[in-house]
């Protein structure tokens, strides 16, 4: 059965939750007490004879084909609809949307990458941009003359 | 150019180019010595990152919303629209 998750919402998880979610899609527990300000998942099958998500009307289980499935709810950070906010973009992605100089690469003791942006002139000062950040943005850096 | 980067000179011989191409890597290397490379695709891990953050509850930075956003952008097709499994 081919699934898909339909992400409405930007979502908050407790660890705990986190833990089951990621050991079963389906049959999550969820907290009468934590029903509110809730965003959810919705779980939908994909085939020739549904083409749109499936949206349960209750917050129980439900029956897919032969497959007990239920959804999880969660609390949301964001709006009460918990969607993300519009962003206004240019048409093309023709140019950078954000200013290349202010991201940084950060290599964690465990080989984690992540890159962060430096929202203020005081940062870029205090952390300057190195060869690798600006070789991996694409930044006219690498080329040595042999 | 590399702002520290050696002139590095042009290469007389197998052993030289090597040098030149360790010189190089140098200045691609971590502080813990290895090689960070970059991986994407806009239906491969794209996906799997969305839906991480959404189960884990991790937000994106505006800045990495739009920059994933141009990301997008600029791996559709120029006719259909589509995006491929790996850009």
């Amino acid at each position: 059965m081919n699934l898909q998750v339909a992400f409405l919402s930007r979502l908050y998880a407790n660890a705990t939750t986190v833990g089951l979610f990621s050991r079963r899609l389906a049959l999550i527990p969820v907290s009468s007490d934590s029903m509110q300000n809730l965003g959810k998942i919705y779980v939908s099958r994909i085939g020739p004879e549904s083409g749109r998500p499936f949206i349960p009307s209750s917050s129980s289980k439900f029956k897919n084909g032969s497959r007990w499935m239920s959804y999880i709810t969660l609390p949301s950070l964001s709006s009460p609809s918990g969607m993300w906010s519009p962003l206004e973009v240019p048409l093309t992605g023709e140019k950078p949307f954000t200013d290349y100089s202010r991201w940084r690469l950060v290599v964690n003791d465990g080989g984690r990458h992540t890159w962060e942006y430096l929202r203020t002139d005081n940062e870029v000062k205090h952390w300057p941009q190195t060869d690798l950040d600006k070789f991996w943005l694409g930044l006219k850096t690498v080329c040595i003359q042999l | 150019m590399l702002q520290d980067a050696p002139e590095l000179p042009k290469p007389k011989d197998a052993l030289e180019a090597a040098r030149n191409g360790y010189r190089f890597y140098k200045h691609l290397q971590a502080h813990d010595g290895h090689w960070p490379g970059e991986y994407g695709g806009p239906m491969f891990l794209i996906p799997g990152l969305v839906i991480g953050s959404y189960v884990t509850g991790m937000t994106f930075k505006t800045e990495e919303r739009l920059e994933m956003i141009r990301y997008l952008f600029n791996r559709a097709h120029p006719e259909d629209g589509g995006w491929g499994m790996y850009g």
